[in-house]
């Protein structure tokens, strides 16, 4: 017996080694590993149902195929499968099958959350709807506005495609130099876009993407940003997706020491391309790298963005949100109720979930229960969302997922997180120790930003952690 | 750190007072591991008789009320009656998965609230035509007084077995008569057939192949030897019927009365190749009726890391791969990737009705207040009820209905279970693991403080870490924290876990 043992004992270390090796050297992704990791990262999110969505891979490239219920988790899975690690590009080949109504409804409905949405509600825009197609047209001023009023279109129950017709007409003219520098000093202090090798070029007012960059995430949303004033169409089709290289890159790129002056104007100009912010030009003070935002908005929508829009800039720590919420006239809050009622009825995600909703002095309260953090979320936005809204809390309780066939041990939890790490393009797995005892996972290490940190946090839950404690350090944060 | 101390003494209580209670035997520990395949000890009746009437006293399922045993020389009298079929069978697993239990004399009534005949045979129909295994059969179902009988034709063993449990789990019926014949497409030849026997045997961790002959004459399986337990009689006999088996004969097949653990493999954990391991799952895959192995990607890394994907027909067969991949030995890990795609889709309307229908024919969750709402075919499950089993019932439940692409149980519990005395915890924990012919009792040691039981020793496989941790909620856990070290697992720290206000499904 004690040979018996003796041959477990020497064979456990190599056993260990085989395991250990695998994820750490530069692991070669095969289609099949790509495709479960993007059907996992469907499996953790509620806004995709991943039970009806097909993924075929093919040298990098994911298809799509199947249904969903709506046009926006059609667009959701997409841009989930887009932070996988080792995805090139996305065909996009979902059937959205929504609730049947009739083109008056929804045209009705496309209407009314066009008018109700805080940002959209002064856009001109004619609606039509056809075998629930909805087709958007108009003048706007802005790629961004263009883009915001498809969003708020497409969050309508029944709708089952978009065409957006609608046209941007600049107030401003500007030169291709002038158009090129502002995108390069937009990417360059985007928190999300870390790529030295991106280059930009501009011709008769269409931008040209090129060079490489880690994963399809970062490039739409390269593409995205370098819609800025005077653009007339942005091609990302010669930016290149190459994590191996991205993720030599990053670790050898240097944290240049950003003046809070710098930040200030950087931080000016993410406003300005939001439509939700700009209008408000809130005040923006910046002291080694700690934001503090002043002014007057109309809609906590607004509040948040520019919150967001600032932490998205480079070389910001923390941001102090100071912003007041005053709506342009009062609303009663009879109204107020009704008008939340409505959005939350009409909405594709939240459309067959009771929620009671309260409302006083302007402030709104949700009660009930939902099914996931995601919809509690989105319950929350939708709100905030609302006319004459000041505040919004939410009660809303999230309802427990029994799960019999659950039994993870230890260490099948700490491979899973491993795993998550691994295929995140926003996380170094190399930076992050993972410990788990009693499914609690302790995370150790320096990683390079709060983002990441954030990243790595979640890829533990999804894990499979019913606790995360978070040791993890941010490099170069001093305070 | 205070916590600490006071655990550390508690458990040096534990520990003398399982001594007492498990070694009073009379054997050490290394005594019983060579002397594996003696008989050692007889266990007494009296013994037998007590464990018995915890375990069905404990389980939230069994109303015990009812029933009566008695115990002669390891067989078990049973007497008396209860409510459902299905009650019965939870009765039986409970018995043939007690040590010492050589055999059941079944004396045991099923009497359930009266129900007309024509009533039993509609829902016996409709069950059958939902549940995705038994859809495409044309069974022809008769009912004579409560009593189900079953004919026509069927390709394999365990698809016959499946129809006897939908027809059984509907409310009313007091038995069910399976004549249902088995028709193979080919015949196939002895040799062949007994190669497959020995496959199966050898890669299934709850058998010991080498305590087991196997004899083929003509598609008539005959198995002689020693096992353990019922439980293990019972999946030996499952086992055998491979596609061709004509018959299985298992009368040769003596479950050992003695304490020894003859349940526990005493071959070394042998590392197998990546290709063995495939090859296995996908055996026991084949003869999963839930699934169609064909539909199944299988993929192993080493150190036993088995990855399913593809789609398959129905939920259950998500679940069922899962489980068969792990019911191999040699695999540590399974990550099921398994989709639902069903060949026809339902109307989630349709789904809805079936659903509803699916719980008021069961004879547990009829009139509970349970609800269901359906979108593209996944189910979320809302509601309370008093006990963990009826969730778990309801979700495995609604996993069984032809179209359901996937489960989302919301049921809650209501109110809390009374939480017993530490004390109590653990004298009903060690009973359970006593009794419990799947583990080497007196490797585990254990400890509980405010409800929470915390497992150490070492156990030959993952099975035995499941069981254990199973052990430990029946004995009236609130949370379980394993620290068993499983012997030959690629990590040291493979044992560990934490499980709390949930049950491990094995169904």
């Amino acid at each position: 017996m004690d040979i018996e043992r003796l041959i477990v004992k020497t064979l456990i270390p190599v056993l260990l080694a085989l395991f250990c090796a695998a994820p750490a050297a530069a692991r070669n992704i095969s289609n099949h590993d790509i495709q479960l990791a993007v059907e996992n990262e469907f499996k953790h999110d509620a806004g995709v149902s991943y039970h009806l969505v097909d993924v075929r891979v093919h040298d990098g490239i994911v298809t799509l195929e199947g249904s969903v219920d709506n046009i926006l988790a059609k667009e959701r899975a997409a841009e989930v499968a887009r932070t996988v690690k080792g995805v090139k590009s996305i065909v996009n080949r979902l059937i959205v099958r929504p609730v049947l109504r009739t083109d008056d409804m929804i045209k009705q409905d496309v209407n009314w959350a066009l008018l109700y949405d805080p940002t959209t509600e002064s856009y001109e825009i004619q609606v039509m709807v056809k075998d629930g197609r909805v087709i958007l047209d108009g003048t706007v001023d802005s790629w961004q506005e263009r883009n915001l009023a498809a969003t708020v279109a497409r969050g309508v129950l029944g709708v089952k495609d978009l065409e957006n017709r609608i046209k941007v007409d600049y107030k401003t003219r500007r030169s291709d130099l002038e158009i090129a520098a502002d995108v390069r000093s937009r990417l360059q202090w985007d928190i999300w876009v870390h790529s030295p090798s991106l280059k930009v070029k501009v011709k008769n007012g269409k931008v040209i993407l090129s060079g490489k960059v880690g994963s399809a995430a970062e490039r739409s949303r390269a593409h995205r940003i370098a819609w800025v004033t005077g653009v007339k169409a942005v091609d990302s089709g010669k930016l290149e997706v190459d994590w191996l290289l991205a993720e030599a890159m990053r670790r050898k790129e240097e944290h240049p020491v950003r003046s809070d002056k710098e930040i200030k104007q950087a931080v000016k100009s993410a406003f300005l391309y939001d439509p939700r912010v700009f209008s408000f030009n809130p005040d923006i003070r910046v002291n080694a790298g700690v934001v503090t935002l002043t002014g007057v908005v109309t809609s906590p929508i607004a509040k948040q963005a520019a919150e967001q829009d600032a932490s998205n800039t480079v070389g910001v720590w923390r941001v102090r949100n100071h912003l007041k919420v005053r709506p342009v006239k009062p609303v009663s809050d009879e109204n107020i109720r009704e008008n939340v009622d409505k959005a939350l009825a009409g909405d594709p995600y939240l459309d067959r979930r009771e929620i009671s909703v309260g409302a006083r002095n302007s402030k709104v309260y949700l009660y009930g229960e939902v099914d996931s953090p995601f919809e509690k979320t989105r319950a929350g936005v939708l709100a905030s969302k609302v006319k004459g809204v000041v505040d919004v809390d939410n009660f809303l309780t999230v309802k427990s997922l029994v799960s019999w066939r659950s039994f993870k041990t230890d260490w099948a939890i700490r491979q899973d997180i491993h795993d998550e790490l691994w295929w995140s393009p926003f996380v170094d797995a190399d930076q992050v120790h993972v410990s788990v005892r009693d499914g609690v996972a302790t995370l150790t290490g320096t990683v390079d930003s709060y983002t990441e940190r954030g990243a790595a946090i979640e890829n533990a839950y999804e894990g499979g952690a019913r606790e995360v404690k978070n040791h993890l350090k941010v490099e170069n944060d001093y305070r | 750190m205070r916590r600490r101390v006071v655990n550390g003494i508690f458990k040096m209580i534990t520990a003398s007072v399982w001594l007492l209670a498990v070694a009073s035997c009379g054997t050490t520990m290394t005594a019983v591991r060579e002397r594996a395949y003696d008989s050692g000890p007889v266990i007494e009746d009296e013994k037998i008789e007590l464990a018995l009437l915890g375990r069905l006293d404990r389980d939230e399922f069994v109303c015990a009320a009812g029933m009566d045993l008695e115990v002669d020389n390891g067989v078990v009298m049973l007497k008396g009656s209860v409510d459902s079929l299905t009650e019965k069978r939870r009765v039986f697993d409970l018995i043939e998965s007690t040590r010492g239990v050589v055999s059941i004399v079944d004396h045991l009534r099923v009497e359930p609230a009266g129900r007309s005949d024509a009533g039993i045979k509609e829902d016996v129909e409709k069950a059958l035509l939902i549940d995705p295994v038994t859809e495409d059969y044309k069974v022809t179902v008769g009912v004579k007084q409560a009593a189900v009988t079953l004919e026509g034709t069927v390709n394999s063993f365990q698809e016959k077995r499946i129809a006897e449990r939908v027809a059984g789990d509907v409310r009313g019926v007091e038995m069910v008569v399976n004549r249902l014949d088995v028709e193979y497409d080919m015949p196939r030849p002895d040799r062949e057939i007994r190669e497959e026997v020995e496959r199966r045997l050898e890669m299934d961790p709850y058998l010991d192949r080498g305590l087991i002959w196997i004899g083929v004459d003509a598609g008539r399986v005959t198995l002689k030897g020693k096992v353990g337990s019922l439980a293990q009689k019972g999946r030996a006999y499952y086992d055998a019927w491979v596609f061709g088996v004509q018959e299985v004969d298992d009368t040769g097949l003596k479950v050992v009365r003695g304490l020894g653990d003859p349940m526990i493999r005493k071959e070394p954990p042998f590392v197998r190749t990546v290709e063995e391991i495939k090859r296995a799952v996908e055996l026991a895959l084949t003869y999963d009726p839930h699934c169609d192995v064909a539909k199944v990607d299988v993929r192993v890394k080493p150190a036993g890391q088995v990855i399913l994907s593809g789609s398959v027909d129905n939920l259950e067969a998500v679940y069922a791969a899962g489980e068969a991949a792990y019911n191999t030995l040699g695999v540590w890990v399974v990550d099921n990737h398994l989709k639902v795609l069903p060949e026809r889709m339902i109307e989630d309307l349709a789904l809805a009705a079936n659903l509803k229908e699916a719980f008021e024919r069961d004879p547990v969750l009829a009139g509970r207040n349970l609800h269901a709402l359906v979108r593209n075919g996944r189910v979320s499950l809302y509601g309370s009820v008093d006990y963990d089993y009826l969730r778990q019932r309801a979700g495995a439940l609604a996993g069984r209905i032809f179209g359901v692409v996937a489960v989302d149980n919301y049921i809650a519990k209501k109110g809390i279970s009374e939480i017993e005395a530490d004390r109590e915890i653990l004298g009903a924990v060690a009973e359970e693991i006593y009794a419990d012919p799947f583990l080497d009792f007196d490797e585990i040691d254990l400890n509980v403080e405010d409800g929470t039981v915390t497992l150490r020793g070492a156990v030959d496989s993952r099975h035995e870490l499941i069981e254990a941790v199973e052990c430990a909620f029946r004995g009236g856990a609130r949370e379980v924290r394993s620290r068993l070290t499983v012997e030959g697992s690629p990590d040291p720290y493979l044992g560990y876990l934490y499980v709390a206000d949930g049950r491990i499904d094995r169904m």
